[in-house]
């Protein structure tokens, strides 16, 4: 067994959504696609501390796409929806939660039938 | 086999939670914040954060308003009760003339290293129009929720 020298990824992690995810209007955890570092892109990572979750969702059905967003469920949900009709919330407000040693993931709902998710990003900044 | 060692910053703690609807939407009326648990910082009766020296606090802040009709707007910042001062960055939201909609905006942040213990709060610091709601979402839950959250870090 050969052992590396531990890498210092540093206190922050950035996850992101790199392909584009059509959801059902469902609430489920997006799962993100790469994760960048102070040393470069990790596997997976394992984290504690504030997130801050931010969303881009496009219509593909001819509706004004409408979600709300958060890094994990018990959160603070923000959400993407354009200025639009009457009745209907305005876009762009962040998420945020507290992770406990959990992979970073993008919790959604959409109340459209399809929406797709592009540069979806989760910022974790290291704490306990 | 790699290990990797993730460097967190000694005495750091991290606490989010929400935002509450003030008592009348009205300028210079808190929106309270719902207690937490958190090193070096209580959550008072009236809902404001009570901060202790010894620590840098990193406080954010995400309201969302609805509109009666007509063009509306608010803005807020976190508030020094202590000190009588806004600090840190504000957030202002606007609605266009449309019935019973909704708005968010992006969030409010301050720093603050308290050299005694501070007073704090979430405060509504300009209206304009007409507002029926705020951090009370009656359209649906794809509004979101408002909410607050606090990093610290001692010194």
């Amino acid at each position: 067994m050969t052992y590396q020298p531990a890498r210092h990824v540093g206190p922050f992690v950035i996850g992101k959504i790199d392909t584009a995810v059509t959801v059902a209007p469902t609430d489920q955890d997006i799962s993100l696609d790469v994760f960048y570092t102070s040393v470069g892109t990790v596997s997976s990572p394992s984290v504690s501390g504030i997130a801050y979750s931010d969303g881009h969702a496009t219509a593909d059905v001819g509706l004004p796409p409408y979600s709300h967003q958060s890094p994990q469920s018990g959160g603070g949900f923000g959400s993407d929806i354009p200025r639009s009709l009457g009745s209907r919330a305005c876009a762009g407000s962040l998420g945020c939660a507290v992770y406990s040693n959990v992979i970073p993931r993008f919790r959604h709902k959409a109340y459209d039938t399809d929406e797709i998710l592009l540069d979806c990003h989760v910022v974790v900044l290291g704490g306990s | 086999m790699t290990f990797f060692n993730k460097i967190v910053p000694s005495g750091v703690s991290v606490s989010q939670s929400t935002l509450t609807a003030p008592s009348s939407i009205a300028v210079n009326q808190l929106m309270p914040c719902t207690s937490i648990t958190h090193t070096g910082l209580t959550v008072n009766g009236s809902g404001q954060l009570v901060l202790s020296s010894g620590y840098a606090f990193i406080l954010t802040g995400s309201f969302y308003i609805e509109e009666a009709a007509g063009t509306s707007s608010m803005e807020a910042s976190w508030y020094d009760s202590t000190n009588t001062t806004a600090i840190g960055t504000r957030l202002s939201v606007h609605l266009s003339t449309s019935t019973q909609s909704g708005a968010r905006g992006s969030c409010f942040r301050a720093l603050v290293i308290p050299s005694v213990a501070t007073t704090v709060e979430a405060r509504i610091t300009a209206i304009t129009g007409t507002l029926s709601d705020v951090n009370t979402n009656t359209l649906a839950d794809y509004a979101g929720t408002a909410w607050y959250s606090v990093q610290s870090f001692t010194v």
